[in-house]
């Protein structure tokens, strides 16, 4: 790997989907144009950053690396696979977090304070989340199958009403999480992008970070351990 | 002679299908190996086994060469298709080769791309080893030429290769040992003991016969 970046190779070889990174760009600029319009109008665009971020982060590792593409980095390189797998997470995840900051930046240059949500702890413990856990569960699945699936988990649990009670009381009575500290975990896992327009107790915010790391803890992991067969190959 | 990849017992099973069984091979410093072997053999999953891309099911291998010091090419359908030709000459060969190209691999012919992954591979500058899988396929005449010449100066520099090939004509005369994978089992033989003089792709053929009738 000596000389070979693994953040200019992957940048090269599995660069994010250019439909996806289009509206990151532009709804990091609608967030200016509406902070600029009405200040405090653009929270939304958190959530569809956020929502983006789970299908922009599901890169799908194997995808590439059993076609042969990622052999140049994975030759003999175990005791760097964990930075090739890093590597790999900050590439899929870099266009979510640029707009996310971006429109954070917005936010807090209305608000003339950085403590917008996108700022606030539980902002970045939401843009963990749905950076880290798509990722790590993506490597060994087709592209966006891990974000599908994640949304598809949301969906199914708003129909049935699980969610959405829970939700409405965490907007209602903020006390509610500290009452319910692991269903409010449980809720915040299954809907992340609301983790920045809700007040958490600390105690659960710290539950959402160490999800996150682990995930991508895991995922890196996966990535270390793992063997790359081709997919064509025929012995 | 130093050692550069090491394989010692080595066997490889996906589920119940076993592909190796105990396999022991080195390669040695500056020597060329071919690596001759029937579809299905085992030869891409040895190498791959050899690149640390593949975990043995059974045993231990070992590489002795600097990080970074060994190349492989896998094939033209190796190449991610949508980079172009210039990038992708410029990020494998670390700058050691340049190419004004700026079209995508996949717009290259099938020969262009297989001369494509080789050319990257083997411009770099001190390599310890190579391991090339089907290095010939879809190349022409002077692309074939230009290979066998490649890997002779290579090894006049000290370079090691392992070469997989079914294109036994080109492999002979470039060897000096000659590794027959059949049935999962390898049986190494040194060119001497495959001919008196230059081993020709014939010499191979009777060999490979002679090795799968009494392993």
């Amino acid at each position: 790997m000596r000389g070979l970046s693994p953040i200019r190779y992957f940048a090269v070889v599995s660069p994010p989907a250019a439909p996806l990174v289009a509206v990151l760009v532009i709804l990091a600029a609608g967030a200016a144009v509406l902070e600029i319009i009405d200040r405090g109008s653009s929270d939304w665009v958190l959530a569809s950053i956020g929502l983006l971020q789970l299908f922009a982060c599901s890169t799908g590792f194997a995808r590439h690396a059993t076609r042969g593409y990622y052999d140049p980095l994975l030759l003999l390189a175990a005791s760097h696979r964990r930075r090739v797998a890093l590597a790999h997470f900050a590439v899929s995840s870099a266009p979510g977090i640029g707009a996310w900051i971006a429109a954070g930046a917005a936010q807090a240059i209305a608000a003339r304070s950085p403590t917008v949500p996108a700022f606030r702890p539980a902002g970045w413990a939401g843009l963990l989340l749905v950076s880290a856990i798509p990722w790590a569960a993506g490597i060994r699945v087709p592209r966006f199958v891990a974000g599908a699936l994640w949304l598809t988990l949301t969906a199914s649990l708003a129909v049935s009403g699980k969610l959405l009670v829970p939700l409405s009381l965490l907007h209602s009575r903020p006390s509610w999480a500290v009452e319910h500290p692991f269903r409010s975990l449980a809720v915040g896992l299954a809907f992340p992008v609301v983790l920045p327009s809700l007040d958490w107790p600390p105690a659960v915010l710290l539950g959402f970070s160490l999800v996150g790391i682990a995930a991508l803890a895991v995922g890196i992991e996966m990535v270390a351990a793992a063997e790359f067969a081709l997919a064509e190959e025929d012995g | 002679m130093k050692e550069i990849l090491e394989a010692h017992g080595v066997g490889k099973s996906y589920g119940r299908r076993a592909i190796l069984h105990d396999v022991d091979f080195a390669l040695s410093a500056g020597e060329t190996v071919g690596l001759i072997g029937p579809n299905g053999a085992g030869k891409t999953t040895l190498l791959r086994i050899l690149l640390g891309l593949v975990r043995p099911s059974r045993g231990r291998v070992a590489s002795l060469a600097p990080d970074g010091a060994v190349e492989h090419f896998g094939g033209a359908h190796t190449l991610p298709p949508h980079v172009p030709v210039r990038t992708w000459v410029r990020l494998v060969s670390r700058g050691e080769a340049s190419c004004d190209d700026r079209r995508p691999i996949r717009d290259l012919s099938r020969g262009s791309r297989q001369l494509l992954g080789l050319s990257t591979v083997l411009a770099r500058s001190h390599l310890a080893a190579v391991l090339l899988d089907e290095p010939w396929e879809g190349l022409d005449p002077d692309g074939a030429r230009w290979l066998s010449e490649t890997l002779r100066r290579r090894k006049e520099q000290g370079c090691s290769s392992l070469v997989s090939s079914h294109r036994l004509h080109d492999l002979a005369g470039l060897c000096e040992r000659y590794a027959f994978l059949a049935d999962g089992r390898i049986v190494v033989r040194g060119a001497g003991e495959i001919a008196k003089g230059p081993v020709s792709g014939g010499d191979l053929l009777r060999a490979f016969d002679r090795i799968r009738v009494s392993p």
